[in-house]
């Protein structure tokens, strides 16, 4: 075969040839008594198609495919730069469409389908779950996490499996030679490392041997870590941090992106037998708290069959857990058994049959994209048909000048495929771009791997060529369908444009697509905006809470007045007072409590509570709490008996319904061993709320007093954002307090995100890809209208020339366009009565079908449509009768 | 591509045959394409007639089975023409080739006069 380089000089050479034969026979021909000017053409005649037989010859050399390719590539390029419009349409519907997908895609293969960074042979390891009765409950329950009691639960169990448990990770304040810093600490056990063979980035991981009470104190940090704060030096080893009040000694630096099982970032490990003291003080050993939770995960011998596996752990569970207890559901049979789950979460909650929330609003999120790739895809073939059918002509002279079928289908898949991949190209950039901020916004850790890689980019490439051979198969069998003579002398006049049902339901589907995804913004933003009607019994907009004392049960050093004063001054602040555990969201106390004339509390318990609060002089005021009957607590109720308390309105009437609770007495156990003293309550408070879906709490506030015996948090209610206040705010309290924490300071707007997030992630995503669906339907149909009214032009300018008025031409192009969105707007109203089951979950207090927002959506969607329809009703209202009719 | 409105007073030529017909032709010496089809009309006294169309092809496929060789001369007309010669592998392919056509001749030959009836 002859390689492309030299093929240009061989074709020239041929000429040549072909020239040389032709010049010789006209010769001859001379000779033989003919004028010059015969003897030329005779001997053309003689030769026959010169083209052809060049053509011919030209795939005797070989790598006629090649050529051929060649030939359509340049052609597809020729014709894409012809129309820079059209090319600009279709790449971009494809970038936005394929990016928008292939960014989810990146973000759910991450999230879901892969092993957790940084654990060695992953396929060996395991979570480990308890399926037990629980008091209270139907049935058996999965159990993910265990007590500090249970550590030791699978010790010697079975030599195939090695157990290593890790705590949940929490706040604390990190202390070292740079400073204090909020650190994510988790406590695990001493085999934790080697159970997932973590590849420490440097030094060693932490060993069983670290992990008892008589060992120095060590600590592995994260990457991160050592990167931002320690400078990326080896010297980190060795180097002493404090927690609690305890030093440790860095011994190993985690792999780049480790953060254990989860993906929640975590900046330091340190061993349980050594930390948990510090971390859970006398909490420890009640097995009544359980407010601290460990989790499990083992390492199984491969070639171990699963069920002694799961055997030899189960009778561990069972020599340690109380037998099965007889719940008031009725007795439970079963005893507790060990359950092995997936470390790939979306394997594990397949398997376990929960499916967690970031699962689900992945799903949805995938579900969205998807839809929008639809949309796209469906435009694109849309485009491409109208292109096939303006080129009709096209088709039908290179029919005649012999193309072959195959080659002509041939040419156009080469087109279409060229532009499908022009736009994965530009869609991996669009998935790059699109996956950082997806990943952002669900999962808001930092994922040290990039995003996007080989994978993200695999599953565009195969999405593009599916896009390209189904986008351009249609208008290639269109074309290789065609009917030469017919397409020759009718042009595109004639040709079978209203027949084409696909176009239509390609128009039709991609209205209906778009409301489908404007309908889940709608819901979605109204979730947002109920949530933010709801009443949390405080000003939850305006709150600030900073921690004294830094979460250490160490005695704050200084009088909580003497800071309040100063913060009183600072501009922005419209009050402040000192309190204990008086903002459930933030933290939360509970004393044992008896109260006049009610029997047992815990009947009355449910959804937590009563909590217990000290609060300062000024704390209504600095909560915005509402006192609803009663008095507040006079200044000399903050140094002195009387003992007094408010309540808030759900504790007054769900412990003495119907009767009067100023005057009752409440019995605080205050200290152990005596016998606690009546507290009469003087007034009725408001009820907080912990988070929009929870009920109003039970809970009672006394008066703090400043005994110098447990930390002390500052409420402060600003004027306007608190968020800005945070900085000025630590600033000032740094320095009273020079030991607090940068992350002392937390605004109650910043921790209810948390609990807004999912309607604010479904607003923002249903927002992104609702707007980009939409402007993409608006596009395929702007296309189908103005192509239809370019094809009307001869029509509409014997109309006007008949007398008809513009209006009335123009408005048979804007009725194609409502026509086609009515026939939208019904067909995606069914899918969102069809899907909004699934959707329902995820909305707050907002009906699937909420009448109000599917009819503003169907509104807004049919005036976009009508909006893509005006220009080219425009233009064809403005057909000029003349230039129509001699166009032909 | 064959035209429909070829004469009938042309013989078709068989594929295979053609170029068994080249390489016979180019047996007596290096020729251009335009000599090549003004021998095979001589030879064949105007009954063969080769249709450009295949010729070059023709030649061209040869020259890629490296059956026939090719290389630019300048002809007594002061022309540059494309000269093609007989290669040695191309002598073997003929002398194959023509014991198969002298084989198939025969034998058509044969069908094509009939044996006497065997007297029973």
């Amino acid at each position: 075969m002859i390689w492309p380089w030299r093929r240009r000089r061989r074709e020239a050479e041929l000429d040549e040839e072909i020239q040389g034969h032709l010049a010789m026979a006209a010769r001859d021909r001379e000779a033989a008594g003919e004028s010059p000017t015969e003897a030329g053409y005779a001997a053309r005649r003689e030769f026959g198609n010169a083209t052809l037989v060049k053509e011919v010859t030209r795939q005797m050399w070989g790598g006629v495919w090649l050529d051929h390719l060649r030939q359509d590539l340049r052609q597809a390029v020729r014709s894409a730069l012809r129309a820079p419009g059209f090319t600009a349409m279709v790449v971009a519907t494809l970038a936005l469409g394929l990016g928008a997908t292939a960014a989810m895609f990146g973000v759910l293969d991450r999230l879901l389908l892969r092993a957790p960074i940084g654990v060695g042979d992953p396929e060996q390891v395991a979570r480990l779950f308890v399926q037990e009765a629980r008091e209270g409950r139907p049935g058996l329950q999965l159990r993910s996490s265990y007590l500090y009691q249970e550590l030791r639960f699978f010790d010697g169990a079975d030599s195939t499996v090695s157990v290593a448990f890790w705590g949940s990770s929490g706040t604390a304040p990190l202390k070292d030679d740079v400073g204090t810093l909020d650190a994510q600490v988790t406590m695990v056990t001493g085999g934790y490392f080697q159970v997932l063979r973590v590849p420490m980035a440097v030094g060693r991981p932490l060993l069983p041997t670290d992990d008892s009470a008589s060992s120095p104190p060590a600590a592995v940090v994260s990457y991160a870590l050592w990167r931002n704060r320690y400078g990326a030096t080896p010297a980190v080893l060795g180097k002493v941090v404090y927690l609690k009040g305890r030093a440790y000694t860095v011994v190993g630096v985690a792999p780049r992106g480790f953060s254990g099982l989860s993906n929640t970032a975590v900046d330091l490990w340190v061993p349980v037998s050594i930390a948990a003291d510090d971390v859970l003080g006398p909490m420890l050993h009640n097995p009544m708290v359980r407010l601290y939770a460990f989790y499990a995960a083992a390492r199984l011998r491969p070639g171990t069959p699963r069920p002694r596996i799961v055997g030899a752990l189960t009778l561990a569970v069972r020599r340690h857990l109380p037998p099965p207890l007889t719940t008031k559901y009725g007795p439970v049979e079963a005893e507790p058994t060990v359950v092995l789950g997936s470390i790939i979460p979306g394997r594990e909650q397949v398997e376990l049959g929960h499916v967690g929330e970031s699962l689900r609003l992945s799903l949805l999120v995938g579900a969205v994209a998807l839809i929008v790739c639809l949309i796209a895809i469906a435009n694109v073939a849309n485009l491409l048909l109208l292109r096939a059918v303006a080129r009709k002509r096209e088709t039908g002279i290179r029919l005649a000048l012999g193309v072959s079928r195959w080659r002509l289908v041939r040419s156009v898949l080469v087109e279409s495929l060229l532009l499908a991949f022009v736009g994965a190209a530009v869609a991996a950039w669009v998935a790059s771009v699109g996956g950082e901020i997806l990943r952002k916004l669900i999962v808001r850790e930092d994922w040290s791997a990039p995003l996007v890689g080989a994978r993200v980019f695999g599953f565009v490439a195969l999405i593009a060529f599916v896009v390209g051979t189904v986008t351009g198969l249609v208008p290639a069998a269109l074309g290789a369908r065609a009917d030469v003579v017919a397409s020759l002398r009718s042009g595109v006049r004639l040709s079978t444009w209203r027949r084409s049902i696909v176009r239509s339901l390609l128009t039709v589907g991609q209205a209906a697509l778009t409301l489908v995804l404007l309908a889940g913004f709608g819901l979605f933003a109204r979730s947002v905006y109920r949530a933010q009607q709801v009443d949390f019994g405080v000003d939850m907009q305006h709150l600030l809470l900073a921690s004294l004392g830094g979460g250490d049960a160490k005695a704050s050093p200084v009088n909580p007045e003497d800071v309040l004063a100063r913060v009183r001054r600072l501009p922005g602040v419209r009050a402040a007072a000192a309190a204990r555990t008086a903002i459930p969201i933030f933290s939360y106390g509970v004393r044992y409590l008896r109260a006049e004339g009610v029997a047992s509390l815990s009947n009355s318990t449910a959804g937590g509570g009563p909590f217990f609060s000290a609060i300062g002089p000024g704390y209504l005021e600095a909560a915005g709490l509402h006192l609803l009957r009663g008095r507040f607590f006079a200044a000399g109720e903050f140094v002195a008996p009387p003992m007094v308390a408010l309540v808030s309105s759900e504790m007054a009437r769900r412990l003495w319904p119907g009767a009067e609770a100023i005057g009752k007495c409440l019995f605080i156990q205050l200290s152990v061993g005596q016998p606690p003293p009546c507290t009469s309550i003087v007034g009725i408070v408001g009820s907080v709320r912990q988070g929009v879906s929870e009920p109003p709490l039970m809970q009672y506030y006394v008066p703090l007093r400043h005994e110098g015996e447990a930390y002390v948090e500052i409420v402060v209610r600003t004027s306007g954002d608190p968020e800005r206040l945070v900085a000025p705010l630590t600033a000032e309290l740094k320095r009273l307090l020079p030991d607090l924490p940068d992350g002392a300071v937390h605004s109650a707007p910043s921790i209810m995100a948390s609990h807004f997030r999912a309607w604010r992630l479904g607003t923002t995503l249903f927002a992104i890809f609702g707007g980009l669906a939409l402007l993409i339907a608006m596009v395929g149909l702007y296309s189908v209208v103005a192509f239809d009214g370019a094809r009307r032009t001869p029509e509409f300018g014997i109309r006007i020339a008949l007398g008809a008025r513009g209006w009335s031409v123009a408005r048979l192009l804007i009725g194609q366009g409502a026509r086609y969105g009515l026939a939208g707007l019904v067909v995606g109203l069914a899918l969102v009565f069809a899907l909004g089951r699934l959707v329902a979950p995820q909305l707050f207090q907002t009906s699937a079908h909420d009448p109000l927002i599917l009819g503003g959506v169907a509104a807004l969607l049919l005036v976009a449509i009508l909006a893509a329809c005006i220009v080219p009703a425009w233009t064809a209202a403005r057909a000029d009768p003349r230039e129509a009719l001699q166009a032909e | 591509m064959a035209s429909k409105d070829r004469p009938l007073s042309r013989i078709e030529l068989l594929q295979g045959t053609l170029d068994l017909i080249i390489l016979q032709t180019l047996r007596w010496g290096p020729r251009h394409g335009y000599g090549i089809t003004q021998l095979i009309r001589a030879g064949s006294k105007d009954a063969l007639q080769v249709d450009t169309g295949s010729l070059y092809p023709a030649l061209h496929r040869l020259e890629r089975q490296k059956f026939v060789a090719a290389e630019w001369q300048t002809s007594e007309n002061k022309q540059r023409v494309r000269v093609y010669r007989l290669t040695d592998r191309g002598r073997k392919q003929l002398a194959a080739e023509r014991s198969r056509w002298d084989q198939i001749s025969e034998a058509i030959a044969g069908l094509m006069k009939p044996q006497p009836e065997p007297e029973s």
